[in-house]
């Protein structure tokens, strides 16, 4: 079973090296006076956006889905993108300009989708049905879109489209200036999680179960919600909401896996997650010629008939 | 083998369906032309609007630009006086023929830039409905309105739908226009609503004169083949959503002598770039139009990677510096629209009624 995984990994690993070079060196080659300024400012940072966004959201739609202990737990389905979405409206219409800085976007998103997770995990603790949980989360989801188009009806023009083009989502958005700030976030939250392997196999048992193998299972559930938020947070502040990849790689990774073993899972998510958002980026490479189609619709053509699959395989 | 008798058979047959088509034909194209005459539309331009003078008053057709069949015909008997107005456009071109004490509601007050329509809003003459797609019938029915004009995208909302039979609803698709003159065009529908027609009717002579007048000179003093080429537009996620080329955008582009880079693209609406193919065209491109933004500090805090764009250190123009004014008197003032443009195009902008240089 360890070799097949391992097998699986190293699959993965080549398949993200393919897809990379692919993208930066194959769809994207440029000729002319700005070739290395489009290089370096626009190919690499896009690049660089996939691998980060699709590694930290399977990372922390992993998280979620231990924490929770539902499959169908994810930062998009359960507003936790929502919830960072909302204090970054919040801070772009509400704040003076002088707070508008790279530190107080990621920070805003961090504390908003800590304060959504937390939020639905008391909820879940409430709530067994796994359905029930998830219509709150779009309900949670409506609420915050709600108060985003009251703060709107008090907004500037500018300020509206500012927001209204976050919202999209993009891998487009992040500068090589940025790149270093988000990569960080990303590897700290990575790694971190990485020390937290033990009590997540443990967790998976159940609390109880873990408690007797001496987890503190308090302190582990603070941690996840903590590394989630960074997650999750991080990826929203600088490439807004993307939907789907955090739901579906964990679950892909389980059904190929086979495992419970979180270090696997783990490294499996990350090395998927980015796969499939390179992937995708491939894909808006490829139909360029024809149509241009922004992330979301893509993860969502792939990502939501996913869900409904999960959702029907649940009954 | 020849056959004198069958020879002079064919010939009479040949003659006698030639008299009987050429009968066809004249009689046909005699029948139209006095139907055609006693109709006479006196919309020139327009693609979706036709009003004809009848002894009644007016009766207007309305196409749907989908479809190409006619959506709304009514006839107006006497001005009606009470008008509810859901876009800046509308509320324009009644200001343009004076006529803003018939307006009734309006949308999205708050962006307004007619200092008439703000002070009867002050007054509450006028009622602010919000929101174009989520107004309250409700208000309307207390404010008697008489008319609705709406702007029609996509199909009729459950609000419109819900209005009493006598409350007239119109769509104004004015936005669906390919030429800036056609669009122009729809202030003769606010004119026969008013009972103000031949003063539209001059108006809109007038703004025909002065905007061929500028399209002449443009063409006179345009000798050179390069014209400056022009990006308009701006990036929005991961796509720049800028006008198709048979849009009456691209239309006032050519105009006014701008090489504009998407002009061979199908359309009347917007074309969706990515930015890979906006880095590509960028080094060609000399003046970038229509940002959205007041500011080069604006459009950087927006999107920091503009800096980088090829023709961000170029000039950029926008109508921003007051961009209601713009929504409400571009579309029934293309002359002064072109003569922006042309100035802009030109490189010597003496006065601009719009447009701004972005600092």
């Amino acid at each position: 079973m360890k070799q097949r995984s391992i097998q699986l990994l190293l699959i993965t690993g080549i398949l993200l090296l393919l897809l990379s070079w692919v993208h930066l060196f194959v769809l994207q080659q440029e000729q002319g006076a700005n070739s290395t300024l489009i290089f370096w400012e626009f190919q690499v940072p896009r690049l660089l956006s996939a691998l980060l966004a699709g590694a930290g959201l399977s990372l922390s739609g992993l998280l979620m889905q231990n924490l929770f202990q539902n499959p169908m737990a994810g930062p998009y389905v359960l507003g936790i993108n929502s919830g960072a979405s909302l204090f970054i409206s919040i801070l772009i219409l509400g704040a003076a300009p002088v707070f508008l800085n790279e530190l107080s976007y990621v920070s805003a998103a961090m504390i908003g989708a800590f304060l959504a997770a937390s939020f639905m995990f008391v909820v879940s603790k409430r709530v067994q049905n796994i359905q029930s949980l998830l219509v709150i989360g779009l309900m949670f989801a409506s609420f915050t879109g709600a108060i985003e188009a009251v703060l709107q009806s008090f907004a500037a023009p500018e300020q509206v489209k500012q927001l209204f083009i976050w919202n999209m989502g993009s891998l487009q958005q992040m500068s090589a200036a940025q790149a270093p700030w988000m990569a960080t976030l990303i590897v700290f939250g990575m790694a971190t999680t990485l020390f937290l392997v033990k009590g997540l196999n443990a967790m998976v048992l159940g609390d109880a179960h873990a408690l007797q193998l001496g987890v503190k299972v308090k302190q582990l559930k603070i941690a996840i919600l903590f590394v989630t938020a960074l997650l999750a947070g991080s990826i929203t502040a600088y490439c807004g909401p993307i939907a789907f990849v955090g739901l579906a790689i964990p679950n892909l990774a389980r059904a190929l896996l086979k495992t419970q073993d979180h270090l696997l899972l783990i490294l499996f998510s990350v090395l998927a997650g980015s796969c499939f958002l390179v992937a995708i980026d491939v894909l808006i490479l490829l139909l360029d010629p024809w149509l241009s189609l922004p992330v979301n619709v893509l993860t969502a053509v792939i990502g939501a008939p996913y869900v409904a699959y999960l959702m029907l395989r649940q009954r | 083998m020849y056959n004198p008798a069958t020879f002079q058979m064919y010939r009479s047959l040949i003659n006698f369906f030639g008299l009987v088509f050429f009968f066809f034909l004249f009689g046909c194209t005699d029948q139209k032309t006095t139907e055609h005459s006693k109709k006479e539309n006196l919309c020139q331009h327009s693609q979706y609007l036709r009003i004809f003078k009848n002894p009644k008053g007016y009766k207007v057709e309305i196409l749907d630009p989908d479809q190409q069949r006619k959506l709304h015909v009514f006839q107006i008997q006497k001005p009606y006086t009470r008008i509810a107005v859901l876009s800046a456009t509308h509320v324009g071109m009644l200001a343009a023929l004076d006529q803003q004490e018939k307006i009734c509601a309006v949308s999205n007050a708050k962006y307004l830039h007619d200092a008439r329509v703000k002070r009867l809003l002050r007054l509450k003459r006028i009622e602010d409905l919000q929101t174009e797609m989520g107004f309250s019938v409700e208000t309307l029915l207390q404010r008697k309105a008489q008319v609705v004009v709406y702007s029609g995208f996509g199909n009729e909302s459950q609000q419109l739908k819900r209005l009493p039979s006598n409350m007239l609803r119109i769509a104004n698709f004015e936005w669906r226009e390919k030429t800036p003159l056609a669009r122009a065009e729809w202030v003769l529908l606010f004119g026969a609503l008013c009972g103000q027609f031949d003063d539209a009717q001059q108006l809109f002579e007038q703004v025909e004169a002065n905007y061929s007048h500028i399209k002449k000179e443009v063409q006179q003093n345009n000798h050179s083949n390069q014209l400056p080429v022009l990006l308009s537009g701006n990036l929005y996620g991961d796509q720049w959503i800028a006008p198709a080329g048979q849009s009456f955008e691209a239309c006032i582009y050519k105009d006014a002598g701008l090489a504009y880079l998407f002009s061979k693209e199908q359309g009347t609406g917007s074309v969706f770039k990515s930015l890979v193919e906006i880095l590509r065209k960028g080094p060609a491109v000399g003046l970038w139009l229509n940002p959205g933004l007041p500011s080069r500090k604006a459009i950087l805090k927006q999107y920091p990677k503009a800096q980088y764009f090829p023709f961000f250190k170029k000039p950029i123009y926008c109508y921003t510096s007051n961009t209601n004014k713009y929504w409400e008197q571009a579309a029934v003032h293309p002359d002064w629209l072109l003569s922006d443009l042309s100035q802009i195009a030109a490189g010597q902008t003496k006065k601009l009624h719009f447009y701004a240089l972005l600092k």
